[in-house]
């Protein structure tokens, strides 16, 4: 990108609180969480290829984290609807007006869910732990082994399916992570140089749609402890900062139709 | 985690052309877009 910052558009313009934003796989659409006031719940709104912005879920509960399904049909999120934990629910936006399906249940919160490329799994955040469910609901299978004074969370599934980047507070900072989509091979991406001396959180991972980069968000000394969009290969080489002008954050890329 | 308490709009960059002329993407990426959200409309980081 052009080092100015220049080639940046707003997308929305109202009063809310609007973040974590995923377009549609035609690129057209955008989904995003929704939080009109900063005691309010959220909700999952969609902007559709003319602008208009339309509330998907309408609900008093808290609803976000939406990802659109590889075939463009679903939306895959998590809500707190049922008064306990998040759960994962799917809805079918071809039947807006039947309720959504939930995948996931309690006790174990589920959260940050993710498809995976063929649209047959659901990566997410399981208690503390990176796993995997059916994407037709199911026991959630870890595939991370997280100790007690650490988690793991937002994974995303890489477009040819063979790896999974995660963050992980298992250094005692947040951190980008890949591992291979069965859970092996785990490597950490984004290394804090000087744990003992310096903040450092680097989280929300997204890849390109070739699965050549991968986008995330990090605070770090060199951004000033503002949150900032990285980009990286997916060997953690090759980091270049995408964005200067406040803070940043919740990255998602699809191909521009 | 991800839920600022601050304003937050989203935002889109434009990865194409002359965005791409940088020699850290593949050329073969050239054309994507990359949505977020920012605070860039005047309140502090989330």
């Amino acid at each position: 990108m052009n080092a100015d910052g220049s080639h940046q558009m707003r997308v929305t313009n109202d009063t809310a609180n609007d973040t974590d934003p995923d377009p549609s796989p035609s690129g057209n659409q955008i989904v995003f969480t929704v939080r009109p006031t900063p005691t309010s719940n959220t909700n999952i709104f969609l902007r559709d290829q003319h602008g208009t912005v339309r509330n998907l879920t309408s609900s008093t509960s808290n609803n976000g984290w939406a990802r659109w399904s590889p075939d463009g049909r679903h939306i895959v999120f998590e809500s707190d609807r049922d008064g306990g934990v998040y759960e994962i629910y799917v809805m079918d936006l071809n039947y807006p007006e039947e309720l959504p399906r939930q995948v996931t249940y309690p006790p174990t919160p589920n959260r940050f869910p993710s498809w995976s490329p063929d649209g047959r799994y659901i990566v997410l955040r399981h208690g503390i732990d990176v796993a995997v469910v059916n994407a037709d609901g199911g026991t959630p299978v870890p595939l991370t082994q997280e100790a007690s004074t650490s988690f793991a969370q937002m994974p995303s599934w890489s477009p040819n399916g063979n790896y999974i980047a995660f963050m992980s507070f298992r250094n005692g900072y947040c951190s980008v992570f890949r591992m291979d989509a069965n859970g092996d091979n785990q490597i950490e991406l984004t290394p804090n140089p000087d744990p003992a001396h310096q903040t450092w959180c680097s989280r929300a991972p997204a890849w390109s749609s070739e699965g050549q980069r991968i986008l995330f968000m990090s605070a770090r000394p060199s951004t000033s402890g503002q949150n900032q969009i990285f980009v990286m290969r997916p060997d953690g080489s090759h980091l270049h900062q995408l964005t200067t002008d406040g803070g940043n954050g919740s990255p998602r890329a699809r191909l521009d139709e | 985690m991800t839920n600022p308490v601050t304003k937050c709009s989203l935002y889109a960059l434009a990865l194409f052309g002359v965005l791409f002329s940088s020699s850290f993407f593949y050329a073969q990426e050239s054309g994507f877009d990359v949505v977020f959200y920012s605070t860039r409309d005047g309140a502090a980081n989330s």
